[in-house]
């Protein structure tokens, strides 16, 4: 655990990724109060300001109706974050569950969860997603079900191939022998061998479910207007191209920071934590 | 004197080096070979005996992170007055090694017969096919090989572990070289393969006149062996002399905790001298006053 | 043997389609309100809505419903779309070949960029090169493709007017339609202008479609390249002294592309998926466009349609991979000979 950190300090790649990950997470948590037009994340207008360049005044520009970009970022960086943390905090626990499951119990158990899990990734994902979200109404909420759905197969297979590789070694083994129960076998010996391949996919994933989210509301099927989200505000602004070309490239560049910096930590506790992989 | 030896160690340290800092594995180490000898370097595992093979071999120089001193001498040629191109250069021709695994160390996407030619090209770069084939089918013959002929059509993965092991002393042998690496060869078969594909190894190097370095951890493998031992102990030699004497009169305390574990140690086991003592940091035993 | 193998394959990727089939039709089976009503509209008369209840089979059990789901599909029936009021094949058959074009051409850019990228890297292991190399396929990761779309069109088509903004092929250029794929047509119409036309126009679209595919696979090629590299057999070759290049050519790359290319297999689902960010970015005429409007219609014939198609599209490619890993693996070669 130390020694993972200090390589995490150590490597320059892993502090820049840290250091823009705290750059996202305060703008985040702070946004209310770091924005200068903190109103414009809602629905606002002011057509005398509309599509302004980059200034002083509006640092990365206004859109069409005349709000701030930079302060519509900065909101979009917040539910972003949230849409992380909610969907990886149901996805993770259900595909741990289940991969757990299926690899440690044999039999019909495995088989049929097994299937089920292979169905799901035979759905190329932002298409599950897609479907997911034709049926339902496009909302945030109903964007995290969405790609809570398309999530957890991954975590479903990765811990099932590693259970299966667990549950022949001898610690395994001996907890069965000395009559331990399932669960304990499960939580207490099998799953704290899955946790580093664990926390490293979700350091990576948290990034990922970040631009999965943004493509589906830059396709229109996520958070619906006002409220700000990266993904759609490309989608406004790729109307306006090239000339009005903040209007993209920004968000853009602003999905591309939060993803990388995930990235970056991720790649590096990667080799850290899984140096056979 | 050291123009008579193959192969000539004199001083030799590494220390690997990573964010951590750096740790001495060898603490100058002294090793002669001369010709047509067959020297065994034995010590547990992390003792250095690897490293050593590979420093002579020249791959571990290749490594950021290791730092190397010392003197390397094979057949008169130092290592230090030589680029790494042209130590290179005697691999494979002059130096050859035997690797601890056969099923493994062997390509598993090529056929025996191409890695084969392509050890034979090393020497003789226009080899033609026909003359690489019948000195494939010499050479198995002599590693006593049946039919040759299936065995350079195969894959690795096709042929047992005992079959391998053959087939990478064959072609550690082919291009006659005048030093063998050996790092624990068929440790990883069973006890009775192994004995006899070394039996096998013997003759055949004591028949070309080949030095042979022999790495092992086994005490009682290298016996039939070899002509002369070193113990190596945590990056130092504790002990050296002909086989003969050590067995008959170890006086490293060291030596007799290792020989004391033969018993336990046929086959693939790995090891442990179970309690650590003080006195295994006691100076080099010289059995052997030839001048070093 | 490869035939067995190929046989076997598909019979497994059957039974997933049937999963798939049942997971789709669960979906669009838990729809908020009635079908009929949704498809029809708020205009239409309650008896209009019960007789499309009986076209749609919505008055029976759900067991009964996904029977004649089932059975239609075998027919390659998927229904009438609400949307176009076409048959659904129709539609996709119309729309999935230029989908196809930009994802084939985006799967040759990631196996000819990526697969370099990674044994460059691995190469050069730990020194600049490899850092290089570590930095940029974790960028081009972490935008959507839609992100590079802009930015390229931005850059290459805006910026420096080098490619098209938008489009198949030149507007004055007129080819008919046999297979859909424009670069083939060209070319049955022997329209030499047309088909590097055609290309002109695919390029960039599939590039950005490709980009962080050629991440995914530079990254895992280095990755493999140094496993293998660290494997005894390398350890084998160098210490007899083949030069290094051999070594990383001959020696390292096959073994190593061998888990690479089944990764690449997997990878082409995220690139039928991401079709949808880029065609929309480049006003490609491919399947999404189609395919969200269909979901914005929530014309359920057509979206589960279009997963089970393109969910088909993925397995069938797998197979195709499965199929090229077992060609340069002797293992599984021999394996299969031998069963």
């Amino acid at each position: 655990m130390r020694r993972t950190f200090v390589i995490l300090v150590r490597n320059p790649l892993s502090v820049i990724g840290l250091l823009l990950i705290g750059f996202v997470l305060f703008v985040a948590l702070f946004a209310d109060f770091i924005s200068p037009y903190p109103e414009h994340a809602g629905a606002v207008v002011d057509f005398l300001n509309a599509n302004r360049p980059p200034s002083a005044e509006y640092l990365l520009g206004t859109d069409g109706v005349g709000r701030d970009q930079l302060s519509r970022i900065f909101h979009a960086y917040r539910i972003a974050i949230v849409l992380g943390v909610v969907v990886l905090g149901i996805s993770v626990p259900i595909g741990v569950l289940i991969g757990l499951l299926a690899g440690y119990l044999e039999g019909w158990v495995e088989y049929i969860l097994m299937r089920i899990v292979e169905v799901f990734l035979s759905i190329p994902p932002l298409v599950l997603a897609l479907a997911i979200m034709g049926v339902l109404e496009p909302t945030l909420v109903n964007g995290m079900i969405a790609v809570t759905a398309m999530w957890w197969p991954w975590y479903a297979r990765l811990v099932y191939n590693i259970v299966r590789g667990e549950k022949v070694e001898g610690y395994v083994l001996a907890a069965e022998v000395i009559g331990a129960s399932v669960p304990h076998i499960l939580f207490r010996e099998i799953l704290p061998n899955c946790l580093p391949a664990i926390i490293t996919k979700m350091t990576l994933d948290f990034g990922f479910v970040i631009l999965i989210a943004s493509s589906l509301s830059f396709l229109g099927l996520g958070v619906q207007a006002p409220t700000p989200d990266l993904g759609s505000m490309v989608a406004d602004g790729t109307k306006y191209l090239p000339d009005i070309w903040w209007l993209t490239v920004f968000p853009g560049l602003a999905i591309l920071i939060a993803v990388f910096a995930f990235n970056l930590v991720g790649d590096v506790l990667r080799e850290v934590l899984n140096p056979d992989q | 004197m050291t123009q008579d030896l193959t192969l000539s160690i004199r001083n030799l340290t590494l220390s690997f080096t990573n964010w951590e800092g750096s740790t001495q594995v060898l603490h100058g180490i002294d090793l002669d070979i001369r010709p047509g000898e067959r020297v065994a370097l034995v010590g547990e595992s992390g003792s250095g005996k690897s490293v050593t093979a590979r420093i002579v071999l020249g791959t571990l120089q290749e490594l950021a992170s290791a730092t190397i001193a010392g003197e390397v001498i094979v057949e008169g040629r130092r290592m230090q007055d030589m680029t790494p191109a042209e130590w290179r250069s005697l691999r494979g021709t002059d130096i050859s090694m035997i690797f601890q695994d056969p099923t493994v160390a062997l390509n598993p996407v090529y056929r025996i017969s191409r890695q084969f030619h392509e050890v034979l090209r090393r020497s003789q770069p226009s080899i033609k096919r026909r003359e690489a084939e019948e000195r494939c089918v010499a050479i198995l013959a002599d590693v006593s090989i049946g039919d040759p002929a299936r065995v350079l059509e195969s894959y690795p993965f096709q042929l047992s572990g005992g079959m391998n092991q053959r087939v990478m002393i064959a072609m550690a042998l082919i291009n006659e070289p005048r030093l063998l690496l050996a790092d624990e060869p068929g440790t990883a078969l069973d006890v009775t393969v192994q004995a006899q594909t070394l039996h096998l190894m013997r003759e055949l190097v004591e028949r070309r006149g080949t030095s042979v370095l022999f790495i092992s951890h086994n005490l009682g493998v290298v016996r039939e062996f070899a002509d002369r031992l070193y113990v190596i102990y945590k990056g130092r030699i504790v002990e050296r002399g002909p086989t003969k004497a050590i067995f008959e009169n170890p006086r490293h305390p060291y030596t007799r905790a290792l020989l004391a574990a033969i018993p336990r140690l046929t086959g693939s086991g790995i090891p442990d001298i179970d309690e650590v003592s003080e006195a295994y940091h006691e100076p080099l035993v010289d059995h052997e006053n030839i001048a070093a | 043997m490869i035939v067995s193998r190929v046989a076997r394959r598909l019979g497994s990727t059957m039974l997933v389609l049937l999963g798939v089939s049942l997971l789709i039709f669960l979906i669009a089976r838990v729809i908020p309100g009635d079908p009929a009503r949704i498809a029809l509209g708020p205009r239409a008369t309650e008896e209009q809505v019960i007789q499309m209840r009986e076209v749609l089979h919505l008055d029976q059990p759900v067991i009964i419903q996904y029977g004649h789901f089932l059975t239609e599909l075998m027919q390659g029936d998927l229904g009438i779309s609400l949307y176009t009021n076409r048959p659904v094949m129709t539609d996709i058959a119309q729309f999935l070949p230029a989908t196809l074009e930009l994802v084939l051409l985006a799967g040759f850019f990631m196996v000819a960029l990526g697969l370099p990228l990674g044994v460059l890297a691995a190469r050069y292991r730990g020194g600049w090169p490899d850092n290089l190399i570590r930095v940029i396929t974790l960028l081009t990761v972490s935008a959507p493709a839609f992100v590079w779309a802009v930015v390229l069109l931005l850059m290459l088509s805006y910026f420096l007017p080098l490619f098209p903004i938008a489009g198949r092929i030149h507007e004055t250029i007129s080819i008919p339609t046999v297979t859909g794929f424009m670069v083939i047509d060209t070319l049955l119409a022997g329209h030499w202008r047309g088909f590097v036309s055609a290309l002109h126009h695919l390029f960039l679209p599939a590039f950005a479609l490709s980009l962080s595919g050629v991440g995914q696979a530079a990254r895992l090629t280095r990755s493999n390249m140094i496993e293998t590299y660290d494997s005894p057999y390398i350890e084998m070759a160098q210490s007899y002294g083949f030069p290094e290049r051999r070594i990383a050519r001959s020696y390292a790359l096959k073994p190593s592309l061998i888990p690479s290319l089944t990764i690449i297999g997997l990878d082409f689902a995220a690139l039928l998926g991401n079709a949808f960010l880029v065609e929309n970015i480049f006003a490609w005429p491919g399947i999404s466009r189609y395919g969200v409007g269909v979901i914005l219609q929530k014309d359920l014939n057509a979206i589960v349609g279009t997963v089970m198609i393109i969910s088909a599209t993925f397995l069938i490619a797998n197979i195709i991979v499965d199929v090229l890993v077992t060609l340069i693996n002797p293992r599984i070669r021999y394996a299969e000979r031998s069963r």
